[in-house]
């Protein structure tokens, strides 16, 4: 009796197993059997022959009862073959086999589609992404989620179409969007009439343009002496709108763009900061934040080279962009209205900020005016003629008259980024030529990097 | 020690030696390689290669061997990797494209042997097209080389192809458009400076996936689209045209199809002996059969072998074997002016090897056909002097007997003329006859008419008379027209017959040519529509439909149909198709059509198609309730194109005045 119950009991568990994941020939038969049962259908998408991976797939994977065994609830899996040259007769039959599939849908092959039980495309999962799924195991975990995705989707749709007034429609809509599925166009233009202020945040969210398109029509803008106004927009949007952490700094950058048109390079490139800070893994927050880096941060010298030894590095802040000053040993084709750029702001147009005579111990003192730990230095070669600068060496005081030796170049270079292994405690910086010769010393930039003790 | 016996044997017994075997031969070459590349013969590596006929012939039969010491350092690093490798029949061929074309590539070994494992790992795990599992050695050589953008080249960026662009081999020709095509970054940075990439260089994990993302232009979209066949195991290659990069796929075994191309002048960026579209299909064609290659190598090994051993008439008969069975392999011919020369030839084997390049090669190559002419045999074929113009000018003549179409590919016929009217010499009137008769002989087939007839005008320039006598003469041999010689007849009898074929061709060059000829000779249309924004795309393309010259149609003024002059055409079959390929590839704005004044309302029902390549159609536009001007406004559409085509389904009869298409170029 309990052996016969057991086989009624397993008779029937496969009856059920058998019943819930139907096969169909083609994408237009898959489409009826998904609508009459109101089942998704699961559309394998390959290359066969000529992609082995796909036959594999299609072997090991896909034909298996095991994968049909494994799925939760009910659907229809069908395969669509793309052929390498197929024949004029082969054509038509493809197209009447899989009439209703779009061709385009597939950028790479093989491509798993999951289309709802009314025909929707909701979810791929294509290329790196699909490889990963490598067992039947793997595969049926991913239907089986996808299934029940689509399953929410279903009941939140049948549940929209009798809502009892709008709030309730549009909190269905909010749940339907949420789901991690391609939203239905239907529902983006029902939020537009029920959410008109968008105060869901959707309509932001979906309605962003694409990154290219985006960042284009700022830089026309600007170009367009829009940069005010682009500003004032993207402040806006800021403020108001729900937009993800991409988005966010996508609209950050606009911003920064939009400073950098208005020659608020310090406001730009600190907002390109919080613009990387807001999505640092994305690509276009790096982008962005490289672009900035070449607009703004560079030649404000509030940033380094990303072939900088001091790119990326904690070396404090700038010790002497507002705190310090500097004397010379001498001087000849000099302009001293060309000193302060030694610290800050542009390069001067000469290619150097100081010049010195000719002479054995040519060199400037740089008062930071006040004690400080030195971290790093990065000191920037006049334009042309860097060989003169061959012996430029580095020493420290704290009282400006006892000096310690600390760097020396090794050779003549456009520019020299110092690491200081052990922090320096220093007022005063030396920067000279240690040579036996008389030579002349010029330089287009020193930034000073540490804290203020 | 094999080869010496049989000569020491003659020497001692006065017997003729015996010949080499093929085997032994290969044998030989291999030994003098390993020699130069200082590897022990006994060592595991030469041994493996030594025992293995097969892997031989792979390495000296699968195209040109640059530095062969290189070569074989380079495949000896690969072997040592996976010492099995002579076993397993793909992943040697592989490895030996690796090592041919490493030195050419300037690459280390350890560099190449990273690509091989590439496509080692990725054939294993069946990721790669299965194409892949059948290509020769030779093919192989194009995946081991790579494209021209060398951040296409990188494991990451085939890593990429091979996930994201996995596609049948054909399609390969589409994957270009992957990425847009953007002459400027969204910051505003020009393509042509070194800043378009430069924010975006370390956001996405490979190169490949940064331009699919950012974009580019010409260049870019070319070579990711070579690069993306590549990864996936199918031959490809980039090259370059007049102001533009295009690329070719192999799509199935021994076919090559160009890609986002606009011309036929082509400089392929991996090319062995020549580097122009003809000279690819000839070195394809020469290996698309690898048996008949080796066939082909062992001759000319057995020749080379007997000219070593001072066995000159020998090695001549050997190497005309080779050329005649194997005109396609270009080492023959070369091989073959380097053993007349050194066996001291008499003139009767150069005028032999004459006959033979005429007869064997120039039907199937007249490009490469005239490149060995020009370097080699005119020098020795042609007599000098002012009383040999006749004899001069017989054999000059004989080139055109035997190529009498364009062979593997179109090329530069009117640089050939011009050489040969150089070597001709004599008077102005000597070389216009000599082409008028080269005219006359190729009216028939009527393949390089055109060609012809543009090289005269440049060479008469304003002497309008002396052009009119030379049509005159050509009108003569084409047609029963006067003495007076009418040209605007021949002018259109030549575009009756060379439009449609030109236009069925893709032949841009010779359409435009012949059909600005024939703007003289018809008035412009009256009706001029506003445009679309953009440029008039079709102008400088061609126009074609199904049946051309039906009793209907005059395909003299097909020309007109797809420029602002506005032509005239009526189809007679159905589908009616009436086709342009765009003069430049675009985003379309719109298309105008002025149909004929009669019978308007065989258009409705009709459908506005674009396509990228000329195969695949999307529909645009159906006709409904036309009128006889239609302006079809496409910016909504965002398309891309480089066909655009109307097609009646239901009825055979389409005519049109004109049929422009608008739009913003992109190439």
């Amino acid at each position: 009796m309990a052996a016969s119950r057991t086989s009624l009991a397993l008779l029937a568990l496969s009856l059920v197993a058998s019943a819930k994941v139907e096969r169909a020939s083609g994408f237009a038969e898959g489409k009826d059997l998904a609508e009459k049962a109101g089942a998704p259908q699961l559309v394998l998408v390959h290359g066969s022959p000529w992609q082995p991976l796909s036959t594999r797939l299609l072997e090991l994977v896909w034909e298996k009862a095991a994968l049909e065994n494994s799925l939760e609830s009910p659907a229809v899996l069908t395969t669509i073959a793309i052929a390498e040259a197929p024949t004029e007769e082969e054509a038509k039959d493809f197209n009447e086999r899989h009439a209703g599939w779009d061709p385009k849908s597939y950028s790479t092959l093989p491509a798993l589609q999951i289309h709802a039980a009314d025909g929707t495309r909701i979810l791929t999962r294509d290329g790196r992404e699909l490889r990963t799924l490598a067992t039947p195991g793997e595969f049926g975990a991913f239907l089986n989620d996808a299934l029940g995705l689509a399953a929410k989707r279903r009941e939140l749709r049948t549940r929209l179409e009798g809502a009892a007034d709008d709030a309730e429609a549009l909190t269905l809509i909010d749940e339907l969007l949420q789901l991690p599925l391609t939203p239905d166009a239907d529902l983006v233009e029902r939020l537009k009439q029920l959410d008109p202020g968008d105060q869901l945040g959707w309509q932001a969210r979906l309605g962003f343009k694409p990154w290219d398109p985006f960042l284009r029509e700022i830089t026309a803008r600007i170009a367009d002496g829009e940069a005010a106004a682009v500003i004032e927009e993207m402040e806006q949007r800021l403020a108001r709108d729900h937009v993800t952490p991409s988005h966010r700094a996508l609209l950050l950058g606009g911003k920064a763009m939009a400073l950098v048109g208005l020659d608020r390079g310090s406001e730009a490139w600190a907002t390109f900061g919080e613009a990387l800070a807001a999505a640092p893994e994305d690509p276009l927050a790096r982008a962005l934040h490289r672009h900035g880096l070449r607009v703004a941060g560079l030649p404000l010298r509030e940033a380094f080279p990303t072939d900088s030894a001091l790119y990326g590095r904690e070396i404090g802040e700038n010790l002497t962009r507002d705190h310090a000053s500097f004397t010379l040993s001498s001087s000849a084709s000099d302009h001293p209205e060309h000193h302060a750029s030694l610290f800050r702001g542009p390069y001067a147009p000469s290619g150097f900020a100081f010049h010195t005579g000719a002479e054995k111990d040519a060199h400037i003192v740089i008062d930071l005016h006040g004690d400080c730990r030195l971290r790093a230095l990065r000191i920037v070669n006049r334009n042309k003629i860097h060989e003169r600068a061959a012996t430029l060496t580095l020493w420290t005081s704290v009282d400006g008259r006892t000096w310690e030796r600390h760097w020396q170049a090794e050779e003549p270079a456009p520019a020299w980024d110092i690491l200081i292994d052990e922090p320096i405690t220093t007022r005063f910086l030396k920067l000279g030529l240690d040579r036996d010769t008389p030579e002349h010393l010029h330089l287009r930039a020193v930034d000073a990097y540490g804290e203020r003790l | 020690m094999k080869l010496i016996l049989p000569i020491l044997l003659a020497a001692l017994t006065g017997l003729a030696p015996a010949v080499p075997s093929p085997g032994d031969l290969l044998e030989e070459r291999i030994g003098a390689m390993l020699e130069a590349a200082e590897i022990a013969t006994d060592s595991s590596f030469a041994r493996a290669l030594l025992e293995s006929p097969e892997w031989q012939h792979e390495l000296l039969d699968s195209g040109p061997v640059t530095d062969p010491a290189a070569v074989l350092r380079c495949l000896h690093v690969i072997w040592d990797d996976d010492t099995s490798l002579a076993d397993k029949s793909v992943d040697r061929s592989m490895a030996t494209a690796c090592a041919l074309e490493a030195p050419r590539r300037d690459m280390e070994p350890e560099e190449m042997l990273a690509r091989h494992r590439y496509f080692r790992e990725r054939h294993d795990r069946g990721e790669l097209n299965r194409m892949y599992d059948e290509l020769s050695t030779f093919d192989r050589r194009f995946l081991a080389r790579g494209v021209q953008h060398g951040g296409f080249n990188s494991l990451e960026s085939m890593d990429y192809f091979v996930a994201e662009v996995a596609l049948p081999a054909p399609r390969y020709t589409g994957a270009c458009w992957y990425a847009a095509y953007r002459g400027h970054n969204a910051f505003g940075d020009t393509v042509q400076g070194p800043l378009y990439y430069k924010p975006f260089q370390d956001s996405w994990d490979s190169h490949a996936e940064m331009v699919r993302q950012v974009g580019g232009v010409c260049g870019s979209l070319s070579n990711f689209g070579a690069a993306a066949a590549i990864a996936n195991g199918v031959p490809a290659v980039t090259m370059g045209e007049p102001g533009h990069c295009a690329y070719a796929v192999m799509t199935e075994p021994g076919e090559w199809k160009p890609a986002y191309s606009l011309s036929w002048k082509r400089g392929m960026h991996t090319a062995f002996d020549g580097s122009s579209w003809g000279w690819h299909r000839l070195v394809t064609e020469a290996h698309r059969d690898p048996a008949a290659a080796r066939r082909s190598g062992d001759l000319r090994r057995l020749a080379e072998h007997q000219l070593a051993r001072n066995q000159g008439g020998e090695a001549r008969k050997t190497i005309r074997l080779a050329r005649t069975r194997h005109p396609l392999d270009w080492a023959n011919w070369t091989t073959s002016t380097r053993i007349l020369e050194e066996s001291n030839a008499p003139d009767t084997a150069w005028q032999q090897l004459h006959r033979d390049l005429l007869e064997q090669l120039a039907p199937l190559s007249g490009e490469c056909a005239h490149q060995f002419l020009r370097s080699t045999l005119y020098d020795r074929v042609l007599p000098s002097g002012p009383t040999a113009t006749d004899a001069r000018r017989r054999i000059l003549l004989s080139f055109h007997e035997a190529a009498t179409d364009w062979g593997l590919g179109r090329w530069d016929f009117a640089g050939a003329l011009e050489e040969q009217i150089r070597r001709l010499g004599g008077s102005t009137e000597e070389g216009d006859s000599f082409l008028a008769e080269i005219f006359s002989r190729h009216s028939t087939r009527n393949v390089f008419t055109s060609e012809i007839l543009a090289l005269q005008m440049r060479r008469t320039g304003d002497d309008g008379e002396r052009l009119k006598r030379f049509i005159a003469t050509i009108g003569r041999s084409i047609s029963r027209q006067s003495d007076k010689g009418d040209t605007s007849g021949v002018i259109d009898t030549l575009a009756a017959a060379i439009l449609p074929k030109a236009a069925a061709q893709g032949d841009r060059d010779t359409f435009q040519f012949i059909g600005r000829l024939t703007a003289e000779n018809y008035d412009p249309h009256p009706i001029e529509p506003e445009g679309f924004p953009g440029m008039l795309l079709s102008s400088g393309g061609t126009f074609g439909i199904q049946a051309p010259g039906n009793r209907w149609d005059n395909p003299a003024r097909h020309w007109g149909v797809i420029e602002e002059h506005g032509g005239d055409f009526h189809t007679n079959t159905k589908p009616a198709t009436a086709t342009v390929r765009l003069g430049n590839f675009g985003r379309l704005s719109g298309v105008v059509i002025v149909t004929r004044g009669g019978h308007v309302g065989r258009l409705n029902g009709a459908v506005l198609q674009a396509s990228a390549d000329g195969e695949t159609w999307s529909d645009l536009h159906t006709f409904q309730n036309v009128s006889r001007v239609q302006r079809i406004d496409l910016r909504e559409q965002e398309v891309d194109a480089g066909f655009v085509r109307v097609i009646q389904n239901g009825h055979p009869s389409l005519h049109f005045h004109k049929f422009l298409v608008y739009g913003r170029k992109q190439n």
